[in-house]
């Protein structure tokens, strides 16, 4: 501490080398939690997810083979006793798969 | 846009929600904020910058509510004020520490050629620590800001007596415990 004069005095000195205290990371971190705690509005929201549908749509219509999608879907079954069989199992396994997932916390 | 004033730069905040000026606003402000804060608490870099990032944002949201009847800096200096109180009275019951400790790390700090100005600062928030947080923001802001008492009290919102109390108590506080230290003290 420098030799005490009095109040006014060292109250001057300070004032009058009071440091400039940088903005560039302050000013960020602020505006950056004003950004997180202002919400998108709903309607803003909305449109662009509307948009955002509609385009992937479009595209989605001019790219995919639809036609042949549907062509390969089979118009015959054919249920012998090794499908009713795999599909016995494999519902099993999901059934357990589901039980154990649901219980594990309290195993 | 820079050289707009504060009434203009709040009412396109308020009605455009504008970042960018709120921002200006900020830049304008923080410096002087943050080291009025950091003289409240002990030079404590962390949590006046922590208390001032938290009255910008109080500030952001409370924008539509400034009347203009107070200049900004006034009802920027209120608000800080009363999150100071606040601070310092949750902070009775707990101890502060880690969290800041981790911001103080990531906070830019004065080129360490200032270092050396830097002591005076220091050991006056040191020495500013002695006083009660009303006595020590209305010498603050009378003897460095040279705030009038009308102002203080605007800010501290306590009448216009308590405030020449307040400095009174808090000047004599002070000179008794500044007197008590010597040079050699530095030694």
């Amino acid at each position: 501490m420098k030799q005490f004069t009095d109040l006014d005095t060292l109250f001057n000195q300070a004032r009058n080398s009071e440091p400039y205290l940088n903005n560039q990371r302050f000013g960020k971190r602020v505006l950056t939690l004003i950004n997180l705690q202002d919400p998108v509005p709903f309607w803003k929201e909305a449109t662009i997810e509307m948009l955002g549908a509609f385009i992937g749509c479009a595209l989605a219509y001019s790219f995919f083979p639809f036609t042949d999608l549907v062509n390969s879907i089979p118009t015959q079954f054919s249920i012998g006793p090794m499908v009713l069989l795999s599909v016995a199992g494999g519902f099993s396994l999901l059934c357990g798969l589901g039980y154990w997932t649901a219980e594990r916390g309290q195993l | 846009m820079l050289s707009a004033t504060d009434q203009a730069l709040i009412e396109r905040v308020v009605s455009t929600n504008c970042h960018d000026s709120f921002g200006i606003l900020v830049e304008r402000y923080q410096s002087d904020l943050r080291y009025s804060l950091r003289q409240m608490t002990g030079w404590n870099e962390a949590l006046a910058d922590d208390l001032a990032q938290e009255t910008f944002i109080q500030v952001f949201k409370s924008l539509k509510s400034y009347q203009g009847t107070a200049k900004f800096s006034s009802w920027l200096y209120r608000i800080a004020y009363n999150q100071m109180v606040s601070h310092f009275r949750l902070a009775r019951n707990r101890e502060v520490g880690a969290s800041e400790e981790l911001l103080a790390s990531q906070l830019e700090q004065v080129d360490s050629s200032s270092t050396s100005e830097l002591d005076l600062h220091r050991d006056l928030a040191e020495a500013m620590k002695a006083l009660p947080t009303n006595q020590r923001m209305a010498i603050h802001l009378h003897l460095h800001r040279q705030l009038t008492h009308a102002e203080i009290s605007t800010i501290m919102g306590i009448p216009l007596g308590t405030v020449k109390t307040l400095i009174n108590r808090g000047k004599t506080t002070l000179r008794d415990l500044l007197s008590s230290w010597s040079p050699e003290d530095n030694l």
